[in-house]
């Protein structure tokens, strides 16, 4: 019999008032008045051999009244229903999973999880399994099943030791829920390969930080017969101050007026808003914050001070002067003992420029052609800047290529020029043709390298008012019109085409249809021209020629256009190790900025730093990596945390785990799977119950003790 | 066989029976009833109050006092005067103290002298006799004056009815006051347990005999307090004092009594050595033989200290 509350059967200690209440009883009740006192004596006390205390069996059945609920509050469980562990002859196969996350960084935790890896390794036996894993973002397989069993049992620990030392901590996030869940499968495909009935054991060896990503831990199935012992390594400083990213300053933050210091008279650049962050613990408050040039290491500007009490986090708006370089920069956090995560690396993200050429001999006020609506709705974007160039003028070959070259073809081309934009597009241009006439279907079709293609006019309704077509069909898939496809913008049928164009393509036309009129008729399609693409529109954009250029979808679409020429939409230029996806989605290329000659192809840097990030049919840009921002937060996860995901927790012996401080006490060993089997039993249900029985005897009992000393007969 | 002469053995009213009659009103007029049934042949000349002499009705007169029937038989007006008070002014003292609260039997001392009492005030009460009451403990706690008049007995009664406050007895004291507030020469009726030491209040009871007033004693005892065939071996408290003692009965009894009778004797010589009448009963004992013990000998006893009331 074990108790789960042990400190309950103090209340045990409860009996004595009912053995109190029972000695005290007898001297006040045999009391007895009399009158005449003043002719009496004082008898001498008689020896009597009944015990002083009455009712024995009443006070008994009280005692046990008390003892029962005490026992009850205890929690009791027997332990002879746990699985009990194989001997120490049984094989056992452990899998230990190492974080080397960014937080491991601090003094005194990566020598302390070689030691003890190291030494769980040199206790296992022969037979024994064993497998290490270091989990940081991703999860990587250090020392596989095959290894360890091809590795003579004298020459394991070597083995391992060799391998924790050519390791060091990285960079990334604490993900431990998808490296466990990782170690769970390779430990079933352990389970399957050797003996089932192995003694499986999950050895968890980490700093636990607060900032550790445990959600996935909920519903993972759990083999049977395993255990989970988490090993919590002590770092040398229990606080720590961080830096973090939270973005450009925008808005009365970024005026100088705000309290942002100019410098020399000068605005600054910009106003880098970054949170300062110190964890709970002995720390000094004061901390100072310094501007540096990534590339020279030159500090800019004043240091700037700041006091952050312990617990706390505050916002510091740091100003880039004037004179600093347009480059890369960084920020230093200084006075803190910890140094993994006092670097933010800033960079500021330049705008995307798309030189816009108007292939057409209209003019500027020319409500009648496309060039009018195009120059005033691109005017004043951020991002990207349209530069707008007409190219009706100049000859073909005197134009140089621009970086990013948008063409908007609103008038029949020469043969010569239609080889000259086509080369453009082959390398990686972008061009629109409106079919504003018939004639220009050839242009579109020469443009698109493809041959077959012929005019076609779409039917128009409503005879009775003015005839019109409609876009019917539309591919809200495409990225073209992906922006409209919320329901809430989807409806295209209120924009009328007074004189659309449309085009028959061949059956063997690499074009895509984006959208069609309410005729089927292609309004608009797509071709691969090379590295770059061709947008046909069928029509004209003017208001003579319908409602498009004055609808609200205009101005929306024409940014999704231009945007899919310099690369897709606006992507952030600062993230973190091991969360790049917001950076980039497909395959692209990271140079890193400072040190040249490093480059990662197809996969994300896992050091921070600022890198040049080119993108397949984009342009290069910098941007920067940081520490994960969670990896600050070094306050120690519970055990608790884990066992309410359901994670089988067991502390046994050799797998005790290293009380963190400030952190409550671990529990005992045994104490999560104690609790799991005494919820199963609940016997605690059953001495409320035999309590409640022994009352209702004792209630009856003691009745019936009064009835009689009272004279009454008792109730039968 | 000739009828037997024997008289039937006498047989008053349970003490029980009439004890369990809660009102004191009642207790008294079935005592008192059953009194004058037993009084009736007896040769008592009684000090009952009577008209004395009619006299001739004059314009002012109180015309309650008009005798209608003269007036309708003679057609005069006469008005009937009567002895302003009776021949006999009698006063009750009564001790409420914590003592009198003792009683073996399921009734208490206080019970029965409370009874004794009301019975006997209603007897003279119905004999036009001036009653007066007073309750004592340490002191004269509560006091009724002597009166006759119509509902005085019901004040009586009320007064007794009351629960007793006092604690302790200071028979001396009380007495001391009695004998200032009789000023006429009275009938006196202590009733009490006397069992504080006679030392205490003998020289009072002297004083009141001095005053020459009929002073009869009744001393209302329990059965057990004369035996002490009583209780258990525990601790006794007295109610009085409070004091504590470890009694027990068996061993004490012998002390006890041997005490008791002395204490007894020590009374009785005191009583009859300033001619006090004195009656002692239990509260198991018929109320009604007690009140015609008290009451035939009267015209004997008219003379202090020359015989002692006796059951």
């Amino acid at each position: 019999m074990n108790f789960l509350s042990p400190w309950f059967l103090a209340g045990a200690a409860l009996i004595a008032g009912p053995i109190i209440a029972h000695l005290i009883r007898r001297v006040t009740r045999e009391r007895q008045q009399f009158s005449a006192m003043r002719f009496l004596q004082e008898s001498p006390p008689r020896l009597s051999k009944r015990s002083r205390i009455q009712h024995p069996l009443l006070l008994a059945l009280r005692c046990l009244i008390v003892a029962v609920l005490a026992a009850g509050f205890a929690r009791p469980f027997l332990r002879t229903e746990i699985p009990l562990l194989p001997g120490t002859g049984t094989p056992q196969s452990v899998v230990v999973v190492l974080d080397d996350s960014a937080s491991m960084q601090r003094a005194g935790l990566w020598p302390a999880a070689r030691k003890k890896i190291t030494d769980l390794a040199a206790s296992l036996k022969d037979g024994d399994q064993f497998v290490l894993f270091v989990a940081s973002g991703g999860v990587t397989e250090v020392i596989s099943r095959e290894t360890w069993l091809k590795t003579a049992a004298d020459g394991r620990t070597d083995l391992v030791r060799t391998a924790l030392a050519a390791r060091s901590p990285g960079w990334g996030p604490t993900q431990l829920d998808s490296a466990i869940e990782t170690a769970v499968i390779q430990w079933e495909q352990m389970a399957e390969a050797t003996d089932s009935t192995a003694r499986k054991k999950l050895v968890v060896v980490s700093d636990f930080a607060a900032g550790a990503r445990i959600a996935g831990l909920a519903g993972l199935p759990w083999p049977k017969n395993c255990e989970v012992a988490l090993e919590t390594l002590k770092p040398d400083h229990v606080a720590n101050a961080g830096l973090q990213w939270l973005g450009w300053a925008v808005g009365p933050e970024a005026a100088p007026a705000a309290g942002v210091p100019a410098r020399n008279g000068a605005p600054p650049k910009a106003v880098a808003r970054v949170r300062v962050v110190q964890s709970a613990g002995e720390i000094a408050p004061v901390l100072s914050l310094q501007l540096r040039d990534a590339r020279s290491d030159r500090a800019l500007g004043p240091e700037q001070t700041l006091t952050v009490p312990p617990g706390e986090a505050q916002v510091a708006l740091v100003p880039i002067p004037a004179d600093a370089p347009d480059g890369p920069l960084k920020l230093e956090l200084t006075g803190d003992t910890e140094n993994f995560d006092n670097t933010l690396w800033l960079v500021r993200p330049t705008p995307r420029e798309v030189t816009l050429s108007y292939y057409g001999a209209h003019s500027t006020d020319d409500l009648k052609h496309a060039r009018f609506y195009l120059e005033r709705a691109t005017a004043g974007w951020k991002d990207p800047v349209v530069k707008f160039r007409a190219m009706a003028d100049p000859a073909p070959a005197a134009v140089p290529a621009a970086a990013n070259d948008f063409a908007v073809v609103a008038e029949p081309l020469a043969a010569d020029r239609v080889k000259t934009l086509r080369d453009r597009l082959a390398a990686g241009g972008f061009a629109l043709v409106l079919l504003n006439e018939p004639a220009m279907v050839e242009t579109a079709a020469a443009l698109a390298n493809e041959t077959g293609w012929s005019s076609l006019t779409p039917k128009l309704a409503g005879a009775g008012a003015q005839p019109h077509a409609l876009l019917g069909k539309i591919d809200f898939q495409h990225p073209l019109f992906s922006p409209f496809a919320d329901p809430h913008y989807s409806n295209f049928a209120g924009i009328h085409f007074w004189s659309p164009q449309s085009l028959l393509l061949p059956a063997a036309s690499k074009a895509a249809v984006v959208a069609r009129f309410d005729d089927s008729s292609p309004a608009v399609i797509e071709v691969a021209v090379g590295k770059g693409r061709l947008v046909v529109w069928g029509g004209e954009w003017s208001t003579a020629a319908g409602q498009w250029v004055t609808s609200t979808k205009f101005v929306p679409w024409l940014q999704s256009l231009f945007e899919r020429s310099v690369g897709g939409a606006v992507r952030p230029s600062v993230s973190e190790v091991g969360d790049t996806g917001r950076l980039v989605t497909g395959a692209a290329q990271w140079r890193n900025a400072l040190e040249a000659g490093t480059t990662y192809v197809n996969t994300a840097p896992a050091q921070p730093g600022v890198y040049e990030l080119l993108e397949e049919g984009g342009v290069a840009r910098l941007v920067a990596l940081q520490v994960p921002a969670a990896e600050s937060n070094v306050m120690v996860v519970s055990p608790d945390d884990f066992e309410k995901l359901g994670v089988p927790l067991r502390g046994g012996a050799g797998v005790a785990g290293v009380a963190d401080a400030g952190r409550a006490p671990r529990p005992p060993p045994g104490t999560q799977t104690s609790a799991v089997l005494e919820g199963r039993q609940k016997l605690w249900r059953w001495l409320l119950v035999a309590a409640a029985g022994l009352l209702a005897i004792e209630s009856l009992f003691s009745y019936a003790l009064a009835r009689r000393e009272s004279g009454a007969p008792a109730p039968t | 066989m000739p009828p037997s002469t024997t008289p039937p053995p006498a047989r008053g009213i349970d003490p029980q029976a009439l004890l369990a009659i809660r009102d004191l009103e009642l207790r008294a007029r079935v005592v008192v009833e059953g009194l004058w049934t037993g009084l009736h042949r007896s040769p008592y000349s009684g000090f009952s109050v009577e008209f004395t002499e009619y006299r001739q009705y004059s314009p002012g007169d109180d015309l309650r006092h008009l005798d209608w029937k003269v007036l309708a038989r003679t057609d005069r007006e006469f008005i009937r005067k009567y002895e302003e008070e009776t021949n006999l002014r009698c006063l009750f003292l009564v001790d409420t103290s914590r003592s009198m609260l003792f009683g073996s039997h399921g009734w208490t001392k206080a019970d029965y002298a409370r009874t004794l009492a009301a019975t006997f005030a209603l007897f003279l009460h119905q004999q036009r006799d001036v009653v007066g009451l007073a309750l004592f403990a340490d002191g004269i706690a509560d006091y009724v004056p002597p009166r006759w008049r119509p509902g005085h007995f019901r004040r009586i009664v009320a007064a007794l009815e009351r629960e007793p406050s006092g604690r302790d007895t200071n028979l001396a004291h009380a007495l001391g006051q009695a004998a200032l507030l009789a000023r006429k020469r009275s009938l006196i009726f202590i009733l009490s347990d006397f069992l504080s030491p006679v030392a205490e209040w003998e020289a009072a009871l002297g004083h009141l005999t001095a005053a020459h007033h009929d002073v009869r004693v009744v001393q209302v005892l329990d059965p057990a307090e004369q035996s002490l065939e009583f209780g258990s071996a525990a601790v006794w408290e007295d109610m009085e004092t409070g004091r504590q003692l470890y009694v027990d009965p068996q061993q004490a009894r012998a002390a006890y009594r041997e005490k008791f009778s002395a204490h007894a004797a020590a009374v009785r010589a005191a009583f009859d050595a300033r001619g006090v009448a004195h009656q002692v009963v239990t509260t198991n004992q018929p109320l009604d033989f007690a009140l015609l013990e008290l009451i035939q000998p009267r015209g004997a006893a008219r003379r202090f200290g020359q015989r002692r009331i006796q059951l």
